[in-house]
């Protein structure tokens, strides 16, 4: 029952509304989330007199003579890891070891203090401790009344591998043997893995090791040099990493591939997905090609059964479907029109117009491709003017009016609108137009969206869902990219997008 | 002690808070979401081409170029090939599928001996299959038994392979698995999956991973939170919440 209900309000979502948001989403880039990433250091925030930073904010140097303790150079990035990702990761490279070589490379939160925390960087160790320990202890008697509890959670702060003895130290502790030292000549990364919640470092593009995060929230990428002489110059992915970063990315989503191939799926469901597909959008001369090719391949029962109830819908008027695509597939927009106007004239009926406005300004902006300009103005005039008043749809149509005060439309704030695949996007409103003409329609929801549609939806929302309830951290799910990473590993020429 | 007392009364508290906050989300939220969610076209008609290339459904991916505009990403005639030789190893002309898989590129099985030893092992049951016994067994000597010497993991298959020319009814002996078309197209899927590698293409289309991400994302969901399911992929329809 409840079912009923939520369709009934579907039903009421506008077709011809829900179309122009899909062609909306064509003038916003694709990739979903866009997250800042660190690209500079920061030289507002950072323990100034000790070090020089050059114009870049991409090198420091140690410049203080005196050697002592507390005159540590910590400098962070200018901006936290992002964090809606598999992976975040950055380099550094030793330039110069200095006096010492205690140069170190981790990730700091925003609590932490460069003049007072010193991320366990003192090599005169058990002097400091006692100080800071007093100092969490006393600070947060104040703060909060548990003060045990308090009193860790505010030291963890910080993680950082050190180039003098290869430890690593997490907070204000003292370090724990962990890899490797490092020095000159010597390229050194560190890395948030949202996926296991890890941190891991390396050394020269391989990986050192790994430990628990312990911090919660953002995460600053942060370095410290602390001896006389020592340079760095720090890449935060502008210079290739000398770690193979894609690679380690591919190997953590086959870990997650992996995981979920052991879940088994109904016999043909992948079959059974395109071949609503192809139905759904029309798409009929590839839906007989599909169907002689699998007789040969798929176990004719399914085929049988799959043949049955639940289909009627979306084979409704698919030659009419194909038809129309096809002409406004080859920009034949006017014969795409007289077509609609025999055969289901309801659609153009007045009270319903103003479904057709993507239709309408799409075949505008065709005329625009072919360079038909004056031809374009003019009905554009005409046709345009019609929907300049109609709340819902004023940027668009605003949008297909800038078009024509360029003289290089392509490259205007509009241009998105002259793009091939926005033919595509006029033919599915147009055909989910005609679907909804099925007397027998009852779902308004089944004639806008495929199965494979609603499916990948889901999908996406799901791992949106997941992520939100593990602190908003990790990779969410976007089909485009899903689409451009490959795992077929390295071969020559394997897939390059990312 | 006192202070003690009342730590162990908060965590208790967590404890209990965090079993009973399984979030609920109504259909309602979840179709909003659902709906903001976006999808681009092209994308999902890439999704639907990678799975024509991979699956072989040439003519297909051929004809949804045209309707969809889409671009297989590869050279269609590459397609043509490696279902020749598909269709060669499902119809048992193995000696026929080696042949075209070297046409295509001699490398493919000179650096995969598995899949070299694999079809040889299914010439061998094609063999014995025709009842061409005495051919069998003189393939099995001058071709099968040097790569099981060559690799000590194909040994063992080879025994039991070798062990149809042990009984006269092969059909009901313990090892009769091997003649089912099922091993026919366990080696087929092999080559094929051989080919795609050899031209840098996945061996598996990725919307049955998508679909087994899916279910997985669900399962995992569910352990945090209440919300609509799709039970049935080939339907795609939501169920409500069981609270």
């Amino acid at each position: 029952m409840a079912y009923e209900d939520s369709n009934s309000k579907n039903g009421n979502q506008d077709p011809g509304l829900y179309f122009i948001d899909v062609a909306r989403q064509y003038s916003s880039p694709v990739g979903g989330e866009t997250e800042l990433e660190p690209t500079e250091l920061n030289t507002v925030k950072c323990s100034g007199g000790f070090l020089v930073v050059s114009s870049d904010k991409l090198r420091v140097k140690y410049t203080n003579v005196n050697h002592h303790g507390h005159n540590v150079g910590v400098i962070q990035a200018d901006r936290p890891a992002p964090e809606k990702r598999l992976v975040y990761y950055f380099e550094i490279y030793v330039k110069n070891a200095g006096a010492k070589g205690q140069i170190a490379i981790g990730f700091t939160n925003h609590s932490f203090n460069m003049r007072r925390q010193p991320w366990g960087f003192y090599t005169v160790k058990m002097f400091f401790e006692s100080i800071i320990t007093t100092k969490c202890l006393i600070g947060n008697v104040g703060l909060r009344s548990s003060t045990l509890f308090a009193s860790f959670e505010w030291e963890a702060n910080s993680c950082g591998y050190h180039g003098d003895d290869g430890n690593l130290y997490r907070g204000s502790g003292t370090g724990e043997a962990f890899g490797p030292a490092f020095t000159t000549n010597d390229t050194v990364g560190a890395g948030i893995n949202y996926a296991s919640q890890e941190f891991f470092f390396t050394k020269n593009g391989a990986v050192v090791g790994a430990v628990y995060k312990d911090i919660k929230g953002l995460l600053i990428p942060t370095v410290a040099v602390h001896s006389q002489n020592e340079e760095i110059e720090v890449n935060f992915g502008k210079k290739s990493f000398a770690f193979d970063l894609k690679e380690y990315e591919r190997q953590e989503v086959m870990k997650q591939q992996m995981a979920a191939d052991k879940i088994s799926l109904p016999p043909i469901v992948s079959y059974e997905l395109v071949r609503s597909y192809l139905l759904h959008n029309g798409y009929e001369e590839t839906l007989k090609a599909f169907d002689v090719a699998s007789k040969n391949t798929i176990p004719s029962i399914y085929i049988a059964q799959e043949n049955g109830f639940g289909e009627q819908h979306i084979a409704y008027a698919l030659a009419q479907r194909k038809a129309v695509r096809q002409l406004i597939r080859n920009g034949e927009i006017d014969s795409a029109l007289s077509k609609l106007h025999e055969w289901y004239p309801q659609i153009v009926q007045v009270n319903t117009i103003y479904r057709m406005v993507p239709v309408f300004s799409r075949v505008f902006y065709l005329i625009c491709t072919a360079g038909a300009l004056e031809e374009a103005v003019h009905y554009g005039r005409i046709e345009l003017a019609k929907f300049f008043k109609l709340p819902g749809f004023d940027d668009l149509v605003r949008d297909c009016a800038a078009l024509l005060a360029y003289e290089q439309p392509h490259q205007c704030s509009a241009g998105y609108l002259l793009e091939e695949s926005q033919r595509e996007i006029v033919a599915d409103a147009v055909n989910g137009m005609i679907l909804l003409t099925d007397p027998n329609v009852k779902d308004a929801q089944s004639c806008l969206r495929s199965h494979l549609e609603r499916l990948l939806r889901q999908l996406t929302v799901c791992c949106l869902e997941r992520r939100s309830l593990n602190g908003d951290q990790g990779e969410g799910f976007h089909l485009h990219r899903a689409l451009n990473t490959s795992t077929a590993g390295r071969g020559p020429s394997a897939n390059t997008l990312v | 002690m006192m202070s003690l007392f009342w730590i162990v009364i908060r965590q208790l508290e967590e404890i209990e808070a965090m079993a009973a906050s399984k979030k609920v989300i109504t259909r309602a939220e979840w179709e909003k979401k659902l709906n903001d969610v976006k999808i681009r076209k092209e994308d999902m008609n890439r999704l639907v081409m990678n799975f024509l290339v991979t699956e072989g459904y040439v003519d297909a991916a051929e004809k949804f170029q045209m309707e969809s505009g889409t671009d297989p990403g590869i050279d269609l005639a590459t397609i043509t090939d490696r279902m020749a030789v598909k269709k060669a190893v499902q119809c048992g002309n193995v000696e026929d599928a080696i042949e075209k898989v070297n046409d295509l590129n001699p490398e493919i099985l000179d650096t995969n001996p598995q899949l070299f030893f694999h079809l040889q092992q299914q010439r061998f049951i094609e063999l014995i299959r025709n009842g061409k016994v005495e051919e069998a067994l003189e393939f099995a000597q001058e071709e099968l038994a040097p790569r099981g010497e060559e690799n000590q993991s194909f040994l063992e298959e080879l025994e039991r392979t070798v062990a149809l020319l042990a009984f006269e009814d092969v059909s009901n002996c313990p090892v009769g698995g091997l003649l089912d078309i099922s091993q026919r197209l366990k080696t087929a899927s092999e080559v094929n999956a051989a080919i795609l590698t050899s031209q840098s293409r996945e061996k598996d289309p990725k919307l049955p991973n998508l679909l087994k991400m899916l279910l997985w994302a669900q399962n995992q969901l569910d352990e945090r939170a209440a919300y609509p399911r799709i039970k049935d992929l080939s339907t795609a329809m939501l169920e409500d919440p069981a609270i």
